[in-house]
């Protein structure tokens, strides 16, 4: 298919007139569908670019009078024209047509109208406009406050912008962080430049820039030549030299949205958006996140609508806009424009709109004497020129058909002449340029208004950065190019590199004379009455909201701004920020500098979740740490639980059982054979050193300088408040070595905590800590048979006298090298054996086969917190939280009270931690003992039909425990220790019960079991 | 010990050795290297001729640096940390270094259980990496006989860089085995991959 | 993101360190000489500076090391890097410590 016999577009400038010819490939049509009408336009095209070639103005509506709208921009500024991309879930709502590069069969659809396009029901908006003032939301719908959930269903159908998608993201985004000496953010003339004059020091440089190509606003002159080339093809020059540097990487597509903290920004890559198909492997989207060691902003900047009558209607547009479709893509946005301006540059668009064989309407220039060069070109062509005259209004329906314009008074405030009315198909307002200091504001840059030119301007920068050309308000391009090459070459010195910097080239483009800035057009009536003046076109925001926040008060843009909304949609005020500023600073009579300016956040652009997400879903989402046994559990089929980021087994049921069925088949065996438990999770820690039991004496609460080489104990570990932190069994491996565990979440902390110590507090200690949490693999041989089993597996001598409770023999089992504890979380007999990591399912299976013939039952961590409860053992952080301390728990039996100091001990001197009636852990039981309580519920003495109620405490852990036959609880609850046999209640939702407190003990009270 | 018993957190992980000839990334699991963690004060002079005495590699004291000798490395992981990795024939190794240190404040811990040790080689290894690890990679800042700790994507990770191919060892606790090697293979997608 | 520049390792993402808040509370030597009130003050009160403010942090996902930062809490911006037992530079602005010429 050629271009040939391709569908007629309109507005697509051909024949004689192909000095626009634009930088579309016309040899390659591309068919699309808007809104299920089908379209064609040609590579190269943005979606914007061929509806206008096929001159479809009409594109959405407005959020929310639900007007007409239709192309405003030409890049990332639009405001107007979001669109609902895809289909399914790949649909992508607020997609700006400006940037939608179109691909053959791609779907777009309008938003914000229903049921659709040309007739929409919302429209009725506009007829209730006093309805919706500045601070509609505010007045209307704050009362009373129940009616907020009716209001908000009827306001979500009529506004919101576009719809999300349902189901999950069929595609791939991922992340690449790098680093570079030099980010240049903008790849127009100043940053080409800067780039090119980085790179040839040497530096690393990288390069991005928002569009299909680099060339920035190159792309869109005609009128500008460079060392005697037409601008592009200088571009292309720059381009070609830097892609064959090695250390220069370049980015289209790729737009700098986010700066941050020394010099740290993320850019958002669109890879193949505009392939539009999945591609295999490759993501859609790539954030980069950089770190530069310098940064050179070559943003550019933003034409200002000027602010009249009815200036939203579908064909006002900006004047550089229009010259960009007709000379970067070829299509001329109207036949019969008129251009509205404030300077010299909208007479560009009117030349390059001539010369491509627009008939212009005329120009109305709101200067009283226009001259110049442009000025005389635009004479020439016998184009019309309206000076010191006032756009009044644009007329139409559904787009333009007409403007209404008039003479001014002499300061621009009114009308003085009669109101004519001209025929016009598109209105091209050039109302100046504002720098693009969006970056530069969110790297905390102070802005500076110049109040010559009316423009904000980067003042004091915070990062390392430098701006160049036209965001640094440098508006032609020699300099821009000058500048870009100046800077760009000092940030690489500054970054370490030498180098001189590259000869400017020979700059030709048109001068430009003065400007009049006019912040309100001047109309026939005030505003406000018959017709609206939009500043903010994403948020319906028009002037006289503006003026009427400032009747009712407000003074601060900061203020001003969340109470219109104005410069708070999606697009950031891009285009309506400093019309804004402005026009409430005139109203107010004050300098725009008193007004303040708004602060911009990241992102620039509107970026996908999914983007940010990048690889972290699925599978990838978090790591599931799993221990060496894992696929024995799995095999076996255990249900598994999460322990932070571990996955353990969590009981194994066998056919039919239910959680409870299971749990309490393996604490029976636990307790009256043999059961098995995969403890590899706990933390271990190898404390080693001369000083290494001076230094548990401090860490822990009880006393360790005695302990024999061989033995463990257990140890509780307190903060400096007194506070209970983390408990364990640690063991004297050898006179200047310590074997510590943890608890499973604790680890990782604890560890920190005592390096924490080493380090700051107690150099002079010798202590070298060394964490081996998975060095071991841990089998936890439980129950009166776990003697039986063991003995099969070794032939170390198991008897009491010989390996007594509390004791840690080596040796081997099962012919693995082993370290065997003799410890117990359970209260009766039990082996803890620890064998290198790569062994433990080998141990595991030796232990389940010794152990056939006494009937082994493997158990999960349901069964273990039930056989510790009923012992009352505590779990830290679930029958602690941060606010408990030794004495509450009743365990005052674990404070040294010879220690001169340890940890924590000064602390639970405090008076406040002597309170008799502080929450003490108590043992709670129900009057139904096949009633579990829930964890969490709360604990009082007076109970009442309904909330409030004074609470004494919490129930911590709760469980049905088979060995004791009833159900259990372990509670914190005030003044518990003194309130054992009271009876109390635990009110739940529409019930309560009745709970005897208790000693936090409920199975082998004496402790007895121990030696099996 | 019967090694038929041993077994890796990336056995039935990694798929069997094999792949396209053409991928862009091999990925290899580093089974069972000898890992040694060692703690000592770099300014004592007893203790760095003790280490170089056992190992035959000098002790480095330049932050994130590998000696390296035939198969022993020694990875700084702290001003008083290092890594002894090694392979090939480690018989009594750890017995050697513990009597080399035996006269200063030495510690040596048997870590070769607390880790797994993935090699990602290929034209395409510094961009995968670079997916999930932050810190630059680029030859001007890091290459052949520099290591790291820091995070790849979310496992804790010990890196250095083993040959200009380039080609890297990452060493990951082995709960983080699985993750990284899936992450490894889900980030070299584009490129290919294959099991060495 | 901030970089906090290790005092071994160089700079890195703040997110590798643990933040250890001010400097220079040491714990008291012994701390059953301390009254109630200046035990409380060890345990909870901090200067909360605005401005330049030496803090400790920790290279959590590196080489373990607590070290010693001046950094201004408001800009973000690192003056100096000291490690733990070092005599604490001058915060900007500030008088340099008195040199020590004992041994000249």
């Amino acid at each position: 298919m050629t271009g040939m016999n391709s569908p007629h577009q309109t507005n697509r400038i051909t024949g004689t007139h192909v000095k626009g010819g634009g930088r579309v490939d016309r040899s390659r049509p591309v068919s699309f569908t808007f809104d299920g009408t089908s379209f064609s336009g040609f590579e190269g095209d943005t979606l914007a670019s061929a509806l206008l070639a096929n001159d479809v103005h009409l594109i959405g509506r407005s959020f929310k009078y639900h007007r007409p709208r239709g192309l405003l921009g030409l890049g990332s500024e639009e405001p107007n024209a979001l669109i609902q991309l895809a289909r399914g879930n790949r649909t992508e709502p607020n997609t700006r047509a400006t940037q939608i590069e179109l691909f053959d069969g791609l779907v777009a659809q309008s938003q914000n109208r229903w049921p659709c396009l040309k007739f929409d029901v919302g429209a009725v908006n506009q007829l209730f406009h006093k309805l919706f003032p500045a601070g509609f939301y505010y007045k209307t719908f704050m009362w009373p406050a129940s009616f907020w959930m009716a209001y908000e269903h009827v306001i979500r159908h009529a506004a919101g912008l576009g719809k999300a998608p349902e189901g999950p993201d069929p595609d791939r985004y991922e992340r690449m962080h790098a680093h570079c000496d030099i980010l240049v953010a903008g790849g127009g003339p100043s940053g080409l430049a800067a780039a090119l004059a980085a790179a040839r020091t040497g530096a690393r440089v990288i390069l991005a820039d928002e569009s299909t190509e680099f060339g920035g606003s190159l792309l869109s002159e005609d009128d500008v030549e460079i060392d005697g080339l037409p601008a592009a093809d200088w571009v292309a020059q720059v381009v070609a030299e830097l892609r064959s540097m090695p250390e220069v990487t370049l980015l289209t597509r790729s737009t700098v949205n986010g700066y941050y903290d020394h010099n740290y920004l993320t850019i958002a890559e669109r890879v193949t958006d505009h392939i539009g198909a999945v591609v295999p492997n490759v993501p859609r989207q790539r954030i980069w996140k950089v770190r530069a060691k310098r940064v050179v902003l070559a943003t550019g900047t933003i034409e200002r609508p000027l602010v009249f009558r009815d200036n939203d209607r579908p064909g006002v547009m900006l004047s550089s806009a229009v010259r960009g479709y007709a000379v970067r893509y070829g299509v001329l946005a109207g036949q019969r424009p008129l251009i509205v301006t404030s300077n010299d540059d909208g007479y560009r668009t009117a030349l390059a709109m001539h010369d491509r064989g627009a008939r212009i309407a005329c120009i109305v220039d709101l200067r009283t004497e226009p001259d110049g060069a442009l000025v005389d070109a635009a004479r020439s062509r016998g184009i019309e020129i309206h000076a010191g005259h006032s756009l009044v209004g644009s007329l139409g329906r559904g787009r333009v058909q007409g403007a209404e314009i008039a003479r001014m008074t002499g300061d621009g405030t009114g009308l003085n002449g009669a109101v004519r009315r001209v025929d016009c198909d598109l209105i091209a307002m050039a109302g100046g340029f504002n720098p693009t200091v969006h970056l530069f504001s969110q790297s905390r840059g102070k802005l500076t208004w110049d109040p010559e030119r009316f423009i904000f301007v980067p003042g004091t920068n915070h990062e390392p950065q430098v701006s160049v050309g036209g965001c640094n308000g440098d508006f032609t391009v020699a300099q821009a190019i000058k500048d870009g090459l100046q800077k760009g070459v000092e940030m690489a010195r500054e970054a370490g590199f030498t180098g001189r910097k590259p000869a400017a080239p020979e700059v030709s483009e048109p001068k430009s004379t003065a400007e009049r800035t006019l912040w309100l057009l001047p109309s026939t009536r005030p505003v406000g009455h018959k017709g609206k003046h939009f500043v903010d076109f994403q948020n319906d925001v028009t002037a006289a909201d503006l003026k009427l926040a400032t009747r009712e008060g407000y003074r601060s843009i900061e203020h001003v701004k969340r109470y219109t909304t104005t410069g708070m949609a999606t697009d950031q005020g891009k285009t309506s920020n400093v019309n804004a500023l402005a026009i409430v600073s005139e109203t107010l009579g004050v300098d725009v500098t008193q007004v303040g300016t708004t602060t911009f956040r990241p992102p620039y652009t509107p970026t996908t979740i999914g983007a940010y997400g990048g690889r972290d879903i699925g599978a990838l989402f978090d790591p599931v740490r799993t221990t060496a046994m894992d696929g024995w559990h799995r095999e076996n089929g255990a249900t598994f639980e999460h322990v932070g980021q571990w996955m353990r087994a969590w009981y194994y049921p066998k056919k039919g059982e239910t959680l409870r069925q299971a749990v309490d088949r393996e604490c029976l065996a636990a307790r009256t054979g043999v059961g098995l438990l995969d403890a590899s999770t706990l933390g271990k820690i190898d404390v080693h050193g001369p000083d290494a039991a001076e230094f548990l004496n401090r860490i822990y609460s009880n006393a360790w300088l005695k302990l024999g080489i061989g033995r463990c104990r257990y140890g509780l570990m307190l903060k400096d408040d007194g506070m209970v932190m983390d408990d364990g069994v640690t063991t004297r491996i050898a006179e200047d070595r310590f074997h510590m565990t943890t608890t499973t979440g604790g680890a990782a902390g604890v560890l920190a905590w005592m390096e924490e110590h080493l380090q700051t507090e107690w150099p002079e200690l010798k202590v070298h800590l060394t964490s081996v949490t998975e060095q071991w693999a841990v089998a936890s041989i439980v129950g009166p048979k776990s003697r039986d089993v063991l003995a099969k597996l070794n032939d170390l001598d198991l008897s009491n006298d010989a390996f007594p409770f509390m004791s840690m023999r080596e040796g081997t089992v099962a012919g693995i090298p082993a370290r065997v504890y003799r410890i117990s979380f359970t209260g009766d007999l039990a082996f803890e054996v620890n064998v290198p990591r790569r062994y433990g399912r080998a141990l595991w299976e030796a232990v389940m086969a010794a152990g056939a013939e006494f009937d082994i039952t493997p158990y999960g961590t349901e069964a273990m917190h039930v056989l510790r409860a009923e012992r009352g053992f505590i779990i830290v952080g679930q029958d602690t939280d941060g606010s408990v301390t030794p004495s509450d728990l009743g365990m005052d039996w674990i404070v040294s009270k010879t220690k001169p100091d340890f940890i924590g001990k000064r602390g639970m001197a405090r008076p406040d931690l002597q309170d008799p009636h502080r929450k003490q852990l108590v043992g709670l039981l129900t009057e139904d003992p096949n009633e579990v309580l829930p964890e969490g519920a709360h604990v009082v003495a007076d109970l009442k039909p309904q909330p409030p109620m004074v609470m004494l405490g919490h129930v911590t852990s709760s469980y049905y425990s088979p060995n004791v036959g009833r159900s259990i609880a372990l509670a914190v609850i005030k003044g518990g220790h003194g309130r054992h046999g009271q009876t109390l209640s635990v009110p739940l939702v529409g019930r309560s019960l009745k709970v005897t407190v208790c000693e936090p003990v409920f199975f082998d009270k004496d402790g007895s079991r121990k030696d099996g | 010990m019967d090694e038929a018993r041993a077994l890796s957190a990336l056995d039935g992980v990694t798929g069997h050795s094999g792949g396209a000839w053409d991928a862009g990334i091999v990925l290899t699991e580093v089974r069972f290297p000898t890992l040694l963690n060692l703690r000592g004060t770099a300014a004592d002079a007893a203790f760095g001729a003790g280490v170089e005495a056992a190992l035959g590699v000098v002790l480095p004291a330049a932050p994130n640096t590998v000696s390296q000798a035939d198969e022993r490395a020694v990875l700084w992981l702290a001003p008083d940390e290092w890594l002894v990795v090694a392979t090939g024939e480690v018989e009594g190794l750890q017995g050697n270094l513990e009597d080399a240190v035996s006269g200063v404040f030495a510690t040596v811990v048997d870590l070769s259980d607390n880790y797994v040790c993935i090699r990602i080689e290929g034209a395409q290894a510094r961009r995968v990496l670079q997916k999930g690890w932050t810190l630059d990679l680029h030859p001007r800042a890091f290459g052949v006989g520099q290591c790291a700790q820091s995070m790849l994507a979310h496992a804790g990770a010990i890196l250095r860089q083993t040959s200009d191919v380039p080609g890297y060892e990452v060493i990951v606790r082995p709960s983080f085995a699985k993750y990284t090697w899936d992450w490894l293979v889900d980030a070299s997608a584009e490129y290919g991959h294959r099991v060495g | 993101m901030q970089q906090i520049p290790c005092p071994w390792c160089g700079p890195r993402d703040d997110w590798e360190f643990h933040y250890g808040a001010e400097a220079h509370v040491a714990r008291p030597e012994t701390p059953s000489d301390k009254s109630d009130e200046d035990w409380m003050g060890y345990l909870y009160l901090r200067s909360n500076t605005k401005g330049p403010f030496r803090e400790r942090w920790m290279h959590a996902a590196g080489c373990r090391r607590w070290f010693n930062v001046i950094r201004n809490t408001v800009s973000h911006e690192v003056f100096a890097v000291y490690k733990i037992g070092e005599t604490p530079p001058p915060l900007p602005g500030e008088a340099p410590a008195a040199p020590d010429t004992t041994e000249r």
